[in-house]
């Protein structure tokens, strides 16, 4: 997978990226990347992955996930759509958007 | 010594898994067996907190969790009043009307819920009725966070430790607190646990799951207790009542006002595709071939089409590779093509996307 390619794992995208990125937020040890306590939101790195995971930077908006930093395989899973596995890397995540025309200056993550 | 499964403890672990799952999934009503171990239960789990145990009249048997939750949440305002020495005063309740209004939607519409269940009862007027307003609705949505202990609802974790009692038979101490939680689990529903008081749910009457154990039931609640009380779901996706008991209801702008995907989708499947597409004048402005694994591998690729309803509204139908659902995602009018679409939706450059499920 090579540098600015990127997967999709239902309305979450993973980026790879060449560096970690400057303004990355905190270190974090919630390995859910997706938002929330339904089903369709338990996008979860899998516990053997070898990972560090930053939350977003402050003041991005909300389509903007955590970074994730693999050395090992990175190893994704989700209860309804397919696992991801990827080799070791820097990876962005981001959510699929949801638009309407009744609030389009509204940027808002898709709620499943 | 470290412990190592076992030929003969494999064995077990199928059947294991199955008695508590049957114990999660019992729709057995609570009897005075049940009550007389869940207050010797509770007691020892008091105890082993080093706590003293309420009294028996102070170890409450309830109908439903919603039952619990909110006397648990009134009590706990009436007791913390209690030992502030501060009185309810019903005209500054009859004032705050709003606020309590508020207040109760806040404890009955938690976002993630999205009034996903009915509650047989007023809770506003019963709150005003035993004086405790406000205050005690919010602690009655507090409950859940700080008072709650899940009973036959957390029969996974007990599945895994009781294990190691039963059948591997491991030399811990179980007298001084686990046993009192596993028998709190075998037999009680879920609990509100408080320093002055404890109130117990009965189990539901009704509790249905999909296939894939997942909550379902598409012409009624997948779980309901005895009370009235009930929650909705269709294979997972937790949905208000209205959509499940009254689908004809259901009309293209309230399945259009509909925020969260999955409920729309659900709204859009109970309408009808067919109808949903003709009552929207839908007409087809592009459609290509989506892959739906990953490009490199020429996995099966479907179709995916860009439409455009009789109000201008675009809309990116597509069906996911994994679960074969179809979704309808509206995208800005000046939006020409189906990669177009996805790459607004998604923030990506299609070419660069090598794998999706």
């Amino acid at each position: 997978m090579g540098i600015g390619e990127a997967v999709r794992q239902g309305d979450v995208y993973l980026t790879r990226l060449a560096d970690l990125p400057d303004d990355r937020g905190a270190a974090t040890d919630n390995r859910q990347l997706a938002p929330g306590s339904t089903r369709g939101s338990r996008h979860i790195v899998a516990a053997q992955s070898d990972v560090t995971i930053t939350a977003p930077p402050k003041g991005s908006t909300v389509l903007v996930g955590p970074v994730i930093e693999s050395r090992s395989r990175l190893l994704v899973e989700h209860p309804e759509h397919g696992h991801i596995d990827l080799p070791p890397g820097i990876y962005q995540t981001s959510f699929q958007r949801d638009y309407a025309r009744e609030r389009a200056e509204e940027i808002r993550r898709v709620q499943d | 010594m470290k412990y190592t499964l076992t030929d003969e403890h494999r064995a077990q672990l199928g059947p294991w898994a199955q008695r508590w799952t049957a114990n999660a999934m019992s729709t057995k009503a609570m009897d005075d067996a049940d009550r007389k171990a869940v207050r010797v239960a509770i007691r020892g789990l008091y105890e082993a907190a080093s706590l003293i145990p309420p009294p028996d009249h102070r170890i409450v048997f309830v109908p439903s969790p919603f039952v619990a939750r909110f006397a648990a949440g009134f009590a706990a305002w009436i007791w913390y009043t209690r030992k502030q020495k501060k009185t309810a005063s019903a005209a500054t309740y009859a004032a705050t009307d709003d606020a309590t209004r508020a207040a109760t939607y806040a404890a009955t519409d938690d976002a993630d819920q999205l009034q996903w269940y009915i509650v047989s009862g007023d809770m506003v007027a019963c709150a005003r009725k035993v004086g405790v307003g406000r205050e005690g609705l919010l602690c009655a949505r507090l409950a859940y966070e700080r008072m709650w202990q899940g009973g036959n609802q957390w029969s996974g974790w007990s599945a895994f430790l009781s294990f190691f009692r039963h059948i591997v038979k491991l030399p811990l101490d179980y007298r001084s607190g686990w046993q009192h939680w596993e028998a709190a689990c075998v037999h009680g529903g879920p609990r509100l646990v408080h320093h002055e008081f404890c109130i117990v749910s009965d189990r539901p009457e009704r509790l249905l799951v999909d296939e894939q154990n997942q909550p379902h039931c598409d012409n009624g609640p997948f779980c309901r207790w005895r009370d009235g009380s009930a929650l909705y779901a269709i294979h997972g996706v937790k949905l208000p009542a209205w959509i499940v008991d009254r689908p004809d209801q259901i009309t293209v702008e309230t399945i259009r006002a509909e925020a969260n995907t999955e409920i729309r989708r659900i709204m859009r499947e109970r309408y009808g595709e067919g109808r949903y597409l003709a009552n929207t004048g839908a007409t087809v402005i592009d459609t290509d071939l989506s892959s739906t694994h990953t490009r490199r591998t020429r996995a099966p690729q479907i179709m995916r089409a860009l439409l455009q309803d009789s109000e201008g509204r675009r809309l990116l139908v597509g069906t996911d590779g994994s679960t074969s659902r179809t979704y309808h995602m509206e995208v800005p009018a000046e939006i020409a093509t189906c990669r177009a679409a996805h790459e607004f939706l998604g923030g990506i450059d299609e070419r660069k996307l090598i794998a999706q499920s």
